[in-house]
């Protein structure tokens, strides 16, 4: 096993690494400059391509930035932020988007595996109309009118909840968000459950269990859930990055200073160096997630591990 | 085994949330703690004034950008030789008093006591410091041109508190570029112990002006200055302070501003048309010029005058502002705006001048059209306007080319949505057929307009050149009619005659911006020129 997450990691560096030569070569091809000012004047747009060095040759550019980031320095903005290291402006933004994704993540998984194990086991009653209605609306409905509706009746209706995110009060100004950040992922998680529980109630080995005399909570949880949380958890992995990684219309919408929105005006902006940061920090999520994915298939089902053991002996 | 994975959960459940809570209290001292190393001037209060912007700042030191939304925050801060009065005129700020030598060529600045934030004495080499940052050679300002619009010679520090500035030509807009943030005076000793990091957060920043940096860090979504008590006239400050928050969505901005987390809110055009009727609506003129640049050097008929008129003249520009923006917007035959500068006469510019420049009519533009295609031996016509995707200009440009298309017949038109950037490129490289974009006044003389159109000017986007224009533009700037402030005010006439004979551009409207103020803040002063927002007359109550 060890050896087997000493080889992924491996080979997520090398991911890593390749996904940054794809983003540098992408980048060269982008239209526009980052300093596209109006007011500079061409001569100066000249010096400041000299001073961050851009003139210099692609490879010369590449390598230098990997050097750079092994040592944990991004760079400097060269629009959003002009002059100002990454690292700074990812200070807090990133912790934002972390721990809103997180609390989503948390929240969407609980409410969705809920969700879902109640319409599978209370199949065919009013339990499962709603919870698929509920599924349903949480995936087709844009995350924009949710989000707006909640701020509408909690935030501006009710005034229970403040309607911005506050930095000084980032548990309360994060309810609304994270609700309406979870949903997708609820929903999403809710559907799976249910189908794959559905699948798993009527598969032989629950008769068989049923038929040794286990019941109740053994039963569901120990047999049916298990069982039924592997294509979960497939699933499970891009939409946590998917969450974590903030998403764009909720910080809008709330005002929250995550990196959703850093990112998007990072591309506009044609801020290659704020772009590639934050490409990288979405990779790394990414693949760790994914890593920590495939060691959790390991633990859930001891045959993957077994199997995927004697895949990497041969 | 069951209850322990239940006792698992809940356990993460509370480590989560716990975190949550730590991290509160943890903002919540840092903030107090900034507040400390921001300054001990700091005043403490309720009176804080909640204001709204639309996106994050790019920079909080005057160097280093361009954007209007900085320069209010920087002017809050920051204090010049001169600043803004309600009217937008210059009156004293750091410098008590002036004087001018007869050939208008020498200024010469006396300071007031004043001090910077963190007890340090503001002294003309504060300026000469400030003004050497911004026109460093190999790391300019982006606004370093304006020494150049200004005629500046030299200046230097001839004591402490004693700046001297040299001009080469008079510059009859001196005085408002003075309030202007590029302008501005930085503590040297304090900027060389900062180094890259100047500006970058409130220890990283001090003041001489009304209010002190408290809480900011690069592209903050919520920042806040406090009032500064070391400011010289701190007295006559009312409020405690401003909390600034950048909300990118005008709904949500509205409904935080219903619920009182906002004083001072945006309106985005929709919002602007459902509340204009409410009380506390304010639609504010601004100096942003939008307008058609059609590329007279593209080779593709554009090059002729009568074909470029009649597109000016085919579209409503009544409709756009009344119907699509709805914001207070003003349709704008011409190319200079209302409120920019005053004359010799103390009248607006706009006042002074009858010069219309493509005013809507069709039939008129049906004309130039058919002696246009005449002229150039074509039946049909077809062009890409490009606009950038800002929202707004989509409506604004998919009406014009419906009107266009409807009102000259054999001309069709395409639509291309850009990011600023890319469409900023296109027609700096004059590879484009005719770009909706805007321009706003840098400083407070027509001639910020007139320059757009000379030779080899950045955005002189079309590529437009009149001999006799530059020669006027030459004397206006550079010769006999320079010295002459009357005769320099009727050659501006002159000249936006030129641009309108020619119909060098084609004007849509003048942009109004609708906001929303409470109605216990009052003294809000709004400028079309340098600083968009004034609070130093702000009372609350």
């Amino acid at each position: 096993m060890k050896k087997y997450i000493f080889k992924r990691v491996l080979y997520s560096i090398v991911a890593i690494l390749v996904l940054l030569l794809l983003l540098f070569t992408m980048l060269q091809y982008m239209p526009g400059s980052p300093f596209n000012d109006d007011k500079l004047s061409q001569e100066q747009i000249d010096k400041l391509y000299e001073k961050y060095g851009l003139n210099d040759p692609f490879y010369v550019r590449y390598l230098k930035y990997v050097a750079s980031i092994l040592k944990g320095d991004f760079g400097v903005s060269y629009s959003i932020g002009a002059n100002v290291p990454i690292t700074q402006l990812l200070q807090t933004k990133l912790p934002t988007s972390i721990r809103l994704g997180g609390q989503a993540v948390l929240l969407g998984a609980t409410c969705g595996l809920l969700l879902g194990l109640l319409a599978a086991l209370k199949h065919n009653t009013i339990f499962d109309t709603i919870a698929t209605i509920i599924s349903v609306l949480g995936v087709s409905l844009p995350s924009y009118v949710f989000a707006l509706s909640l701020l509408y009746v909690f935030g501006y209706k009710l005034s229970w909840l403040p309607i911005l995110y506050q930095i000084d009060n980032p548990f309360e100004s994060s309810i609304l968000p994270t609700i309406a950040l979870s949903m997708f992922s609820m929903a999403n998680i809710a559907r799976f459950t249910r189908t794959e529980m559905l699948e798993v109630l009527h598969s032989d080995y629950m008769l068989l269990a049923e038929s040794k005399g286990i019941s109740g909570p053994t039963l569901i949880l120990r047999h049916a859930l298990r069982n039924a949380l592997i294509p979960i958890i497939t699933v499970l992995g891009p939409l946590i990055v998917n969450t974590m990684t903030g998403s764009l219309v909720i910080e809008k919408i709330f005002a929250i200073p995550g990196i959703g929105e850093l990112m998007v005006r990072s591309i506009q902006q044609n801020d290659y160096n704020v772009t590639i940061a934050l490409s990288f920090v979405y990779s790394v999520m990414y693949i760790g997630i994914m890593l920590v994915v495939d060691i959790l298939y390991g633990i859930i089902d001891p045959r993957i591990r077994l199997s995927k053991g004697d895949n990497h002996e041969s | 085994m069951k209850l322990n994975k239940i006792l698992a959960l809940l356990l993460a459940l509370v480590m989560v949330f716990s975190f949550a809570a730590c991290d509160k209290g943890g903002s919540e001292s840092q903030s107090s703690g900034e507040s400390q190393s921001g300054g001990e001037q700091l005043s403490s209060g309720g009176k804080v004034v909640k204001s709204h912007l639309t996106a994050a700042l790019e920079s909080i030191d005057p160097k280093r950008t361009s954007a209007g939304d900085d320069f209010e925050v920087i002017g809050t801060m920051i204090e010049g030789l001169f600043k803004v009065d309600a009217s937008g005129a210059a009156v004293p700020g750091i410098a008590e008093t002036h004087e001018v030598s007869p050939d208008g060529l020498t200024w010469t600045f006396h300071l007031r006591e004043a001090y910077w934030s963190n007890g340090a004495k503001v002294t003309a080499d504060d300026f000469v410091f400030g003004w050497d940052r911004c026109v460093d050679e190999n790391d300019p300002a982006q606004y370093a041109s304006l020494f150049e619009t200004a005629g500046i010679e030299s200046y230097e520090a001839v004591d402490e508190a004693t700046f001297v500035v040299k001009l080469k030509l008079p510059c009859a807009f001196f005085d408002s570029l003075m309030f202007f943030p590029v302008f501005y005076p930085v503590n040297r000793e304090f900027a060389e112990e900062c180094g890259d990091l100047y500006g970058s957060a409130p220890q990283y920043y001090i003041s001489n002006g009304p209010f002190v940096l408290s809480d900011y860090e690069p592209a903050a979504m919520s920042f806040s200055v406090r009032k500064n008590d070391k400011y010289y006239d701190a007295d006559k400050i009312q409020i405690d302070g401003i909390d600034y928050k950048v909300i990118l969505d005008s709904q949500s901005a509205y409904l935080a501003y219903q619920n009182n987390e906002l004083d001072i809110c945006k309106l985005s055009s929709e919002l602007a048309e459902i509340l204009k009727s409410d009380p506390e609506f304010h639609s504010v003129m601004t100096g942003y010029l939008w307008y058609l640049s059609p590329n007279v050097s593209g080779g593709k008929g554009l090059e002729n005058a009568n074909i470029r008129k009649a597109i000016g003249m085919a579209f409503d520009k009544d409709a756009i502002a009344n119907n699509i923006l709805k914001n207070g917007s003003v349709v704008a035959d011409w190319c200079v705006p209302q409120g920019l500068a005053t004359g010799p006469d103390g009248k607006d510019y706009r006042e002074t001048s009858d010069i219309n420049i493509n005013v809507y009519d069709v039939a008129k533009a049906q004309e130039y059209w058919k002696k246009g295609l005449e002229e150039l031996g074509v039946s049909s016509l077809s062009y890409t306007i490009i606009f950038d995707d800002d929202g707004t200009s989509n409506n604004v440009v998919a009406f014009i080319a419906e009107q266009l298309m409807a009102n000259l017949e054999g001309l069709s038109i395409e639509l291309k949505v850009l990011p600023k950037k890319e469409r900023s490129d296109l027609m700096k490289a004059h590879t484009y057929d005719i770009g909706f974009c805007r321009w706003g006044p840098d400083y407070a003389d027509p001639l910020t307009y007139f320059d757009l159109w000379t030779d080899g000017y950045t955005h002189n986007y079309g590529n437009w050149h009149s001999d006799e224009y530059m020669d006027l533009l030459n004397n206006i700037k550079f010769g006999e009619l320079a010295v002459d402030a009357s005769a320099r005010w009727e050659a501006f006439k002159e000249a936006e005659q030129m641009i309108a004979d020619e119909a060098v551009i084609l004007p849509v409207y003048q942009a109004c911006d609708a906001c929303l103020i409470k109605s216990n803040v009052s003294g809000v002063e709004f400028h079309s020129v340098g600083l968009n927002r004034v609070y130093n007359n702000v009372v609350i109550g």
